[in-house]
């Protein structure tokens, strides 16, 4: 079979997932739902970076704030989506999240999204789900690759890779500069809606096979971003604003095939991540500010796969985890955090015929800070016909409290407010319940239907303290909210024609919190997706569409000054792209790319960049 | 072919060194950021100007936290005295957003203040008779500072929580000094062009 036909096919069956059980599966066989962006995806949706990549992805929402761009699952916000990089967390959170932006497409092999809870096999964050970026390795004996793309807001994208593929060992290194003037979508004030940036980056990925049963996989990257922008205060101070970050990881994978299947992985790794924030008011310097970020994230893992009899692989892990974070906002400027967890799941196959698995799995973690927290899943997959697929999850998050809620103490000197951590905080808790269905009438056609049910208790909300003075408020972390998110997503892909594939998505989610009674700030209730993806049999041409409808987004702000907030709804949009690509031969190929056909954006709600037209040249020998 | 390869793989293991040494230098790699050092602006505490019609400006620097700013309506400038309880050198004390006047609680100096709401400083020609107040303690309330005449009503300001931001309301204060000298002012903002905050400006004149 051909590659081409593999992923025109309705569904990529023979594509290998980790993310869902932690264990290699094909993604027809998996037993936890899972969806992947594969390597061709990624190559013709024209994306220069993960955030760009998730953009039209079903059911996923992409929120845009001074922190970059996140992603949203089952009607949560980004901070209860757990990001992964080679299946280990890396560091560089701010305000909870991490900047998708930041991941560039040259890295990334494939994205695995799985859904809900899976706090049972990742621990905290897990609870509107996971997304696992895979980097790339070698494939080919030799390999060579680049891409220059230039476009509006004076975007520049140029990235390269080379890579050597052999029996007992392989190597890839890429690199890429990624630039632009970032874009203001309100003249009528000197502020910026979207930072102008520049990013640096490297990284490496190596695999050794001394032996046909070992295999030890070493990925290092170094990425380097600043960025700049005007940014206004209510006093009308006009401050420059210039982010510079640093990230560098690296990462150890030592593998061993055991007899008949079962397997043994460790790993380590360590990340460290350094922000500098510097603000810098015009005309006077009483403003001026200047902070320094350092955070680390150490962590060992160990994860034996045991094949016992045809009908048990059972895994147990374990993980150690460290993280530390310097930064003048935290009282006495400094935390730090370990946390070890151990986790078992059995994937228990009860019928082959009739496809019956039942995967049963529990973790328990033990932090420095909350102490014990336990939490289990238990999932079910059942193939009555070969047609059908029948999937239910059970499970529990937890997400804990980060160094911001438990040790802040943060003046915003301009405006005059107070938030300060608290130590007492537990952790975040929700219970999940999914069930989906999956049918493929034919072989061209995939049809999938999936309901979500999340209750979170001890949410981590800013209170107000009963305050002693009347301009500055005092705000305290505590574990006082609750919330609800019930939704249902809706997929098809269907490939009428070779070369011809057209994917549609709808999405419901409603979401309330219960300290407000009001839906999750932010969250729309309706979201569709359509992509259509053409590729010439033959010719070497190929164009795709893409479109997201995304419908009113409710925000809450307290414009009146009563002390109850107003809700203001962001009108519905549509984001709209197309990119058209002829191979010139010799490895080569030309596009021309048209992104956010329709102009959607407003300053206020959705800082979204104006409809802009790039092109540019990509080579893979 | 075997052999061939080991020799290959042999050289690999460098690699994860390469990269060993690359993050130990990460932390020097990017320069430290600083801020630009911007000139002009800050020349004093207070800094009075004429602003026609025989009008004054005062801009006022209250940003410290841990001091009042003294100011006189006679030396036009700060005054600071050792014992402000006990000093009639002074007229308004600043501090953040809080104002205070030389009279009741807060000193001897037997100022007291009366509040014209919704009027404009052209208006007033002719000092009020009556409706002075003095600073009295500070009542059950939502702050610690004395209650003086520019708290009174909620305080001299709009507090807006969308952006935390403080705008002045349209009052004019007739200050009623301990000799009967009796000055008009309004309070023009909380901020400084640069729009720092704790900044107050005040334009003002004797009657």
């Amino acid at each position: 079979m051909e590659p081409q036909a593999i992923s025109d096919g309705a569904h990529a069956v023979e594509a290998i997932v980790v993310t869902g059980s932690r264990t290699e599966r094909p993604l027809g066989e998996a037993p936890v739902a899972t969806e992947i962006i594969s390597e061709q995806d990624i190559a013709e949706s024209g994306a220069q970076d993960l955030a760009e990549l998730l953009e039209g992805q079903p059911g996923l929402y992409l929120d845009r704030s001074f922190a970059g761009t996140s992603p949203m699952l089952q009607g949560l916000p980004a901070d209860y989506t757990l990001i992964l990089v080679d299946g280990v967390r890396v560091p560089g959170r701010v305000g909870g999240v991490l900047d998708l932006q930041r991941f560039p497409i040259e890295d990334i092999e494939r994205v695995e999204i799985v859904r809900g809870a899976s706090s049972a096999l990742y621990g905290s964050d897990a609870i509107a789900g996971v997304i696992n970026v895979i980097t790339r390795t070698a494939q080919r004996p030799l390999e060579l690759s680049g891409s220059g793309s230039v476009g509006a807001y004076r975007n520049i994208d140029l990235s390269g890779a080379a890579g050597l593929h052999r029996r007992r060992w392989s190597t890839r290194i890429a690199a890429g500069r990624h630039s632009g003037d970032g874009f203001d979508l309100d003249p009528s004030d000197v502020a910026t809606s979207q930072s102008a940036f520049e990013q640096y980056n490297v990284r490496n990925q190596t695999r050794l096979l001394p032996n046909d049963s070992f295999a030890l996989t070493v990925s290092t990257e170094y990425l380097r971003r600043d960025r700049e922008g005007v940014d206004l205060s209510g006093g009308g101070a006009v401050f420059d604003r210039h982010n510079s970050t640093e990230t560098g990881s690296i990462l150890l994978r030592p593998e061993w095939d055991l007899r008949e299947g079962s397997r043994l992985k460790l790993w380590s790794s360590l990340g460290t991540f350094r922000d500098q924030f510097l603000l810098d008011q015009r005309d006077s310097d009483a403003l001026d500010e200047r902070q320094e970020t350092r955070e680390r994230i150490g962590q060992l893992g160990a994860q034996l796969d045991l094949l016992l009899g045809s009908a048990h692989l059972v895994s147990i892990g374990s993980e150690a985890w460290h993280e530390s974070l310097d930064t003048e906002r935290l009282v006495g400027g400094t935390g730090d955090r370990t946390r070890g967890a151990l986790y078992v799941q059995d994937e228990w196959t009860l019928s082959e015929a009739r496809l019956l698995v039942l995967l049963p799995g529990a973790r328990l973690d033990l932090d420095s800070q909350f102490g014990l927290h336990v939490t289990p899943r238990a999932a079910l997959r059942f193939d009555p016909i070969s047609e059908l697929t029948f999937r239910v999850s059970y499970a529990w998050g937890f997400k804990a409290p980060d160094f911001r809620e438990l040790y802040l103490l943060f003046e915003n000197p301009s405006a005059g407010y107070l938030v300060e951590g608290s130590s007492e905080l537990e952790p975040e808790t929700s219970t999940h319940l999914s069930i989906g269905l999956e049918y493929r009438p034919r072989p061209r056609v995939w049809l999938s239907l999936q309901g979500f049910w999340n209750e979170l208790t001890d949410r981590i909300s800013t209170d107000l303290v009963p305050g002693d003075e009347v301009g500055p408020r005092r705000f305290r972390y505590r574990n006082i909210d609750s919330a609800r998110t019930l939704g249902a997503e809706a997929s098809a892909r269907i490939t009428p024609l070779p070369g011809l594939r057209l994917d549609l998505s709808y999405a419901l989610a409603h979401t309330r919190d219960a300290a407000s009674d009001q839906p999750i700030s932010g969250q729309p209730l309706h979201r569709a997706t359509l992509s259509v993806r053409y590729r010439a049999p033959g010719v070497g041409f190929e164009t795709s569409s893409r479109a997201a409808i995304v419908g009113n987004r409710p925000f809450f702000q307290d414009t009146d000054g009563d002390g109850a907030s107003e809700r203001r709804d962001s009108h519905a949009y549509a984001s709209v792209d197309v990119r058209v690509s002829q191979a010139l031969g010799y490895g080569f190929r030309s596009f021309v790319l048209a992104e956010n056909m329709l102009d959607a954006g407003d300053a206020e709600f959705l800082p979204l960049q104006p409809r802009t037209f790039s092109g540019g040249a990509s080579f893979d020998y | 072919m075997r052999n061939h390869s080991k020799t290959r793989a042999g050289t690999v293991p460098l690699r994860p060194d390469i990269s060993l040494v690359l993050l130990a230098s990460l932390a020097a790699c990017a320069d430290d950021l600083v801020p630009e050092a911007s000139t002009g602006g800050e020349n004093g505490r207070v800094v009075t100007e004429a602003s026609g019609n025989g009008e004054l400006t005062t801009r006022v620097d209250a940003s410290d936290r841990e001091r009042w700013v003294y100011f006189s309506f006679v030396s036009r400038a700060e005054v600071t005295p050792d014992d402000p309880e006990n000093d009639g050198d002074w007229h308004l004390g600043l501090q953040r957003f809080s104002i205070i006047t030389n009279g009741g609680v807060s000193g001897s100096g037997g100022a007291a203040v009366a509040i014209l709401s919704g009027a404009t400083l052209a208006d007033v020609t002719v000092a009020p008779v009556d409706g002075y107040v003095e600073d009295r303690p500070d009542a059950d309330d939502d702050d610690t500072v004395v209650d003086s005449a520019f708290a009174e009503g909620g305080g001299w300001y709009d507090y807006d929580p969308s952006d935390n931001t403080l705008s002045p309301k349209q009052i004019v204060y007739v200050f009623r000094s301990g000799d009967g000298r009796h000055y008009k002012l309004e309070i023009l903002d909380y901020y400084d062009t640069a729009g720092t905050g704790a900044h107050p400006s005040f334009v003002w004149a004797e009657l």
